[in-house]
């Protein structure tokens, strides 16, 4: 090969039909997916996250929680997602249809996040995991978002969402007078994570047994 | 939205063109010369600054000792 | 004539017929130092940078308390600056350093407008940096891969371009006769690259594609950054110092022209495999197992090809630095890329995938085979530009020890633990519930993590190792005590007097 034009024609040809047969033909192939409903009347599904929960996946992304934490369900009997618990159902195109950003993950350092807000519907458990990982998940090596917290007088009255930490914890409660409660990022965030639930059904996706 | 069959039709279809193309290229560029004389190709990267059948590169200080050993081993063959 | 109409005619080979006459190698070092040594200099500076952030990153993931209240250094952040510090500032550096001085000195042709080079290199690095920082204080995008802030794409792609079309130039004006391998391999490097950066850059920011094509897209790209530009620098690399240092030609050179095309045909499929399982079609996944296990083709070709070449020739491959790292490097791309085609097989990939494994594969495929190549070759050229002896050969020997030591314990360590990781993540007991709990799992998986933080200590002595010696050899020829060129063959030809 000595000739320019051909040999870039190959390097071209080569790039150009990955890109097709990889792509192309899936966004041509799937690229139009809307929710549907499973039967007539009811909501067509999936639906966009809204609010705080939509603030809250930004949060997520700028914190980089996707290296350690995927948002997909495998089907069942491949792998061990739905022994775990992680999924009734293997998730689908369809699932990320209205996510602005998909945030599939490759890395389960820690575990899949996608039904994390039917597993954990506690904001409590959420804010107590995030300030010291530790504290609900023993041995946990998730970093401590502490930052995402703040330290304050009590005012009038305790605020509800003050941390209440357990006594083996102790050493993390603030002096007296003062208590830790979570910034707004902390809120948007566990609102976030409060929103993802695979509760609905889809035709091409139905609930293993 | 096409059927699930369609779409393996056109891809078979694509692929197969692929193919035919670059067997048709391969020809081409055999009957056209582009790969004759390959072993001289591979002698292009010499030349007299840098010439074939001689080391170019030892740890720094060393290159005498080296030398001489590679000398030493090669000469028996 | 108008000076841009001088310009384009002086890049262009028809203008002037019969101009380029033969040029010596050691005048196209000469023209290509002031370029390469900036690249490099930012390269080797973006190696020490990112061998902190990696550290931070590993240490943090067996100790989470560990500078845990420094918002801008919280893991996630840590491993993307890393991450991207190392492969746009260290390996892109490297490689526009490395690949433009072969295709100069294939090509027989000196650099034209050097100054030009000197500037993109200039916003290219200004680009990164921003892009580093963006990571750090916010900008994350947690796209893999393409974790700077989209605005810094422009700068980014702008600057590659006014690097990239120099190797074009150069092929341009190249002598008439044979194309050498290593060309290919750099030519298409040099067109894929902007082509993946853009398409990605367009298909997730910009117009977002729908859904989970947004992540095909992703690891078409993220997938070709390793496979289209990174790999087919390091065999161009490798094809041109093995036989240029041992002063013998390639084995077989039809093989490396099947290698090449193979390479080019099926590495830009294998991406999808970082998918298998998830939500995308399964002929997709189907198509990249294909691929990946296709790759076999090329890497056993390029093997054969590399073994004979270098067979018999132990010692005068120990004897050198540059073929120490570069067959390093060539053993290691054999043996990361069969780990490879095997790990995209389903049942493999049902235990690797989501694991420490493919954390471990990635390092053994950049830096176990790419960095390494990179390190050989420019212990290689920077004796030919600067006409001077590397300083210390205990300074290099503790750089490849270092390396090849710390990357070792690693690959270990990230493989058998990544292992371990993935069997416990899927065993069941025989009434079907996990056989280990979550943090069972982690807790297994933390002895490993360890022993990473352990080879990232030793790597980081040899990048200082690297750095220190690099910039001596800079800083000026009196320190350098072999003058008489062990490493510099021919000194006299090359001599004293084209030095000053």
């Amino acid at each position: 090969m000595k000739n320019l034009p051909l040999l870039f024609l190959g390097i071209f040809f080569c790039l150009a039909f990955s890109w097709t047969g990889l792509i192309l033909s899936s966004e041509i192939q799937y690229g139009g997916l809307k929710p549907i409903a499973l039967e007539e009347g009811e909501t067509p599904q999936p639906q966009a996250i809204v609010g705080e929960a939509q603030q809250g996946r930004l949060i997520y992304i700028d914190q980089g929680c996707l290296y350690c934490h995927s948002q997909q369900v495998r089907r069942k009997g491949y792998g061990a997602d739905w022994e775990r618990g992680w999924g009734d159902r293997q998730t689908v195109p369809r699932d990320y249809i209205l996510q602005p950003r998909v945030l599939l993950g490759t890395s389960r350092t820690g575990p899949d996040l996608m039904t994390i807000g039917q597993r954990q519907p506690s904001t409590e458990w959420h804010y107590l995991h995030l300030y010291n990982p530790d504290i609900t998940s023993k041995g946990s090596i998730m970093p401590p978002f502490r930052y995402l917290f703040e330290t304050r007088e009590i005012g009038d009255a305790p605020s509800p969402d003050a941390l209440i930490f357990p006594d083996d914890y102790a050493y993390e409660r603030p002096p007296a007078g003062y208590e830790i409660v979570p910034t707004e990022r902390a809120r948007q965030l566990v609102a976030y994570l409060l929103s993802l639930k695979v509760d609905y059904e889809l035709p091409e996706s139905r609930f293993a047994e | 939205m096409f059927e699930w069959n369609a779409y393996l039709i056109i891809i078979a279809a694509v692929a197969g063109l692929f193919f035919a193309t670059a067997v048709a290229a391969l020809v081409w560029a055999v009957k056209n010369g582009q790969f004759s004389n390959l072993e001289q190709g591979a002698r292009s990267i010499f030349d007299a600054e840098e010439p074939e059948g001689i080391q170019q590169d030892f740890f720094p200080g060393e290159a005498d000792e080296q030398r001489a050993k590679l000398e030493k081993e090669r000469r028996p063959s | 004539m108008s000076p841009l109409l001088s310009f384009f005619s002086s890049i262009d080979p028809k203008a002037r017929p019969g101009i380029p006459v033969k040029v010596q190698l050691s005048e196209i070092d000469e023209s290509m130092r002031t370029p390469s040594i900036l690249f490099l200099s930012a390269a080797v500076c973006w190696l020490v940078i990112g061998s902190f952030f990696a550290l931070v990153a590993s240490i943090k993931l067996h100790s989470p308390d560990f500078l845990a209240n420094v918002e801008w250094l919280t893991f996630g952040r840590a491993r993307s600056a890393h991450l991207n510090a190392m492969a746009f500032g260290w390996a892109n550096n490297a490689i526009f350093a490395v690949s433009l001085w072969i295709m100069a000195r294939l090509c027989k042709t000196a650099v034209r407008h050097g100054g030009l080079l000197i500037i993109a290199g200039i916003f290219w690095n200004i680009g990164v940096t921003i892009g580093v920082i963006g990571i750090l204080t916010g900008g994350l995008t947690s796209v893999e891969w393409l974790e700077m802030p989209p605005q810094v794409a422009p700068i980014l792609a702008f600057s590659y371009i006014l690097i990239g079309v120099w190797g074009v130039i150069a092929f341009r004006f190249r002598q008439l006769g044979h194309v050498y391998v290593s060309q290919w391999y750099i030519l298409a490097a040099l067109f894929w690259f902007p082509w993946l950066y853009i398409i990605a850059q367009t298909m997730i920011f910009i117009e977002p594609a729908r859904g989970t094509v947004q992540a095909i897209t992703n690891w078409w790209f993220a997938h070709n950054v390793l496979g289209l530009w990174f790999t087919p620098v390091g065999l161009g690399a490798i094809y041109y110092f093995l036989p240029k240092v041992l002063g013998r030609p390639i084995y077989s050179y039809y093989l490396s022209v099947l290698g090449f095309w193979s390479l080019a045909l099926f590495y830009n499929w294998a991406g999808v495999h970082h998918l298998i399982g998830g939500p995308i079609p399964v002929w997709l996944i189907s198509a990249g197992i294909v691929a990946s296990v296709m790759m076999v083709i090329p890497v056993i070709v390029t093997a054969i090809n590399h073994h004979f070449t270098a067979v018999g020739n132990a010692r005068a491959t120990w004897a050198s630095p540059t073929l120490r790292f570069i067959v390093f490097g060539a053993m290691s791309y054999t043996l990361a890329s069969l780990f490879g085609s095997g790990m995209a097989l389903r049942d493999v990939n049902v235990v690797t995938h989501f694991t420490q494994f493919t954390v471990g594969h990635a390092h053994h495929g950049v830096y176990a085979f790419f960095t390494m190549v990179m390190y050989g070759s420019i212990y290689f050229m920077m004796p030919r530009m600067l006409n001077r002896e590397w300083p210390s050969a205990a300074l290099i020997k503790t750089h490849f020890w270092c390396c090849a030591i710390g990357i070792g314990i690693m690959l270990v360590g990230l493989h058998v633990g990544g292992w371990i990781q993935g069997m416990m993540m899927n065993e069941l007991t025989p009434d079907g519930n996990p056989k280990y709990t979550f943090l069972e799992v982690v807790h297994a998986l933390v002895p490993w993590l360890f022993s990473r933080s352990v080879s990232g200590v030793l790597l980081t002595i040899g990048h200082i190792a690297f750095f220190v010696h690099f910039f001596w050899m800079l800083a000026g020829p009196k320190i350098s005590r072999y003058r008489e060129g062990p490493t510099l063959l021919l000194d006299s030809i090359r001599g004293e007097g084209k030095a000053g």
